[in-house]
């Protein structure tokens, strides 16, 4: 890794990360409140969201942009299909789907720090890659209610008691069509999807009216936003001590292997630095928003402790630390 | 003064990811009123719920009812537990100064 790389983990945003993560182990009483905490998360998706629109009014529909959302979508039923035999070695159907979902769909904030990343690099990306995470949210999630459904009614079929039968009798009442609702209608997946909308309708010239609040606030609110990431992650790593060295090494080797593929991917077909990293950190990075509130729901019999915690206090900050330049690095290899 | 009403209130401690689904059960019930608050923070067999994200929050849901319908209810909440639902459920016996005369109709 270069100095200029390095020179990354000393991003204010990043710093203020680590100081998180830093308050929460020494114990400290700091705390950002929950409803500013959320208000920060939402007006970071409000600034994406818009900033892609308008980029993508300004680039306008192009075959590179078609090549990349395949790239995306074909990752998102990728990578649930070849995890879940993978954790089934270790864990039962139910935590296997759940986990498998919560790593085929994608860490919106991952992504933000993705684009802070390579706006400090001076490297553009393209406004469509906002559509790109938005199409990757929901099909891993369908493909892993599946899987439960079928661990369900193989659980049904070797009769295990009264508890089967009534999980059994669950399947039909998380249908596809409450799946995608329950996806797309998603706060943030809607404030985002509305914001490149907005971003889109407007244009670059009316953008500049919503510049100083979506713009020029955006890294020092992100700086905010990544301290109480920081606190919430170190809270979680001490509750991961007893998840094993196998689902410890899944969410750290998984991302890498993702981000391989999109890279691989992306080089054949010829997309630019900026949308490949893009893709990459999409398909490295696991949910810790919207899929954990619908797996909960969805496959209630999975344990929240293993996917949220997995995703939100190793693999979050693995990709964010590391993982963000090494898969850079890796693209400027090739 | 009014006659103190008997009623039950029971107290659901749960993940807000499952509000809508529960409120959606109760209502079927004929439960017409309730009141959800919102956890600052928790922890339990899930992990911390630290209240920032749908998937690690906590709620707390209230409804005073009838013994009658309490029954109903805890048989369906026995149901999404038995489902893997992550519910706690406490009954306590309140008295209650009803909003009419005991000859009146109570709301739930």
């Amino acid at each position: 890794m270069d100095i200029k790389l390095f020179a990354t983990l000393l991003d204010p945003a990043i710093l203020f990360f680590f100081l998180g993560i830093f308050a929460a182990l020494v114990r400290s009483n700091l705390e950002i409140p929950a409803p500013i905490a959320k208000f920060l998360s939402l007006y970071l998706l409000m600034a994406i969201g818009i900033k892609g629109g308008v980029a993508l009014s300004v680039s306008g529909f192009h075959m590179q942009m078609l090549v990349g959302l395949a790239i995306a979508l074909f990752m998102a039923f990728l990578v649930p299909l070849y995890t879940f035999p993978l954790l089934r070695r270790k864990l039962d159907g139910f935590n296997a789907a759940a986990i498998a979902a919560t790593y085929g769909s994608v860490s919106a904030v991952t992504f933000i720090a993705a684009g802070q990343f390579l706006d400090n690099q001076g490297i553009e990306y393209g406004g469509y890659m906002a559509v790109a995470l938005v199409i990757m949210e929901a099909p891993a999630v369908i493909m892993a209610v599946g899987l439960a459904a079928m661990t369900r009614a193989s659980l049904a079929k070797h009769g295990a008691g009264a508890a089967v039968t009534n999980i059994g009798q669950h399947d039909g009442s998380f249908s596809l069509k409450k799946i995608l609702h329950e996806s797309f209608t998603d706060g943030a997946i809607l404030l985002l999807m509305g914001s490149l909308l907005i971003g889109f309708i407007v244009g670059a010239e009316s953008y500049k009216v919503m510049k100083p609040f979506t713009g020029d606030l955006f890294k020092g609110l992100l700086a905010f936003f990544l301290l109480e990431m920081g606190i919430l992650v170190a809270r979680r790593i001490r509750e991961m001590k007893g998840v094993g060295p196998f689902l410890i090494a899944f969410a750290f080797l998984i991302p890498v292997v993702n981000a391989v593929i999109v890279i691989t991917l992306s080089h054949l077909a010829g997309l630019s630095a900026g949308d490949t990293l893009m893709l990459a950190v999409l398909a490295a990075s696991a949910s810790y928003i919207v899929v954990p509130a619908v797996v909960r729901v969805a496959i209630p019999e999975a344990n929240p402790g293993l996917y949220f915690g997995m995703a939100l206090a190793l693999t979050f900050p693995f990709n964010v630390v590391l993982g963000i330049p090494m898969y850079y690095q890796m693209i400027q290899l090739l | 003064m009014r006659r103190l009403e008997q009623k039950k209130l029971l107290t659901i401690i749960t993940s807000r990811a499952f509000e809508k689904i529960i409120i959606e059960a109760v209502r079927m019930r004929g439960v017409g009123g309730y009141t959800v608050v919102q956890a600052s923070s928790g922890a339990g067999a899930s992990g911390t719920q630290a209240g920032m994200f749908d998937g690690d929050s906590n709620i707390l849901i209230y409804i005073i009812m009838s013994e009658a319908r309490l029954v109903t209810v805890l048989d369906d909440l026995e149901d999404m537990m038995n489902r893997g639902y992550r519910i706690k459920a406490v009954v306590t016996d309140i008295s209650i100064l009803p909003r009419k005369n005991a000859s009146g109709a109570s709301t739930n």
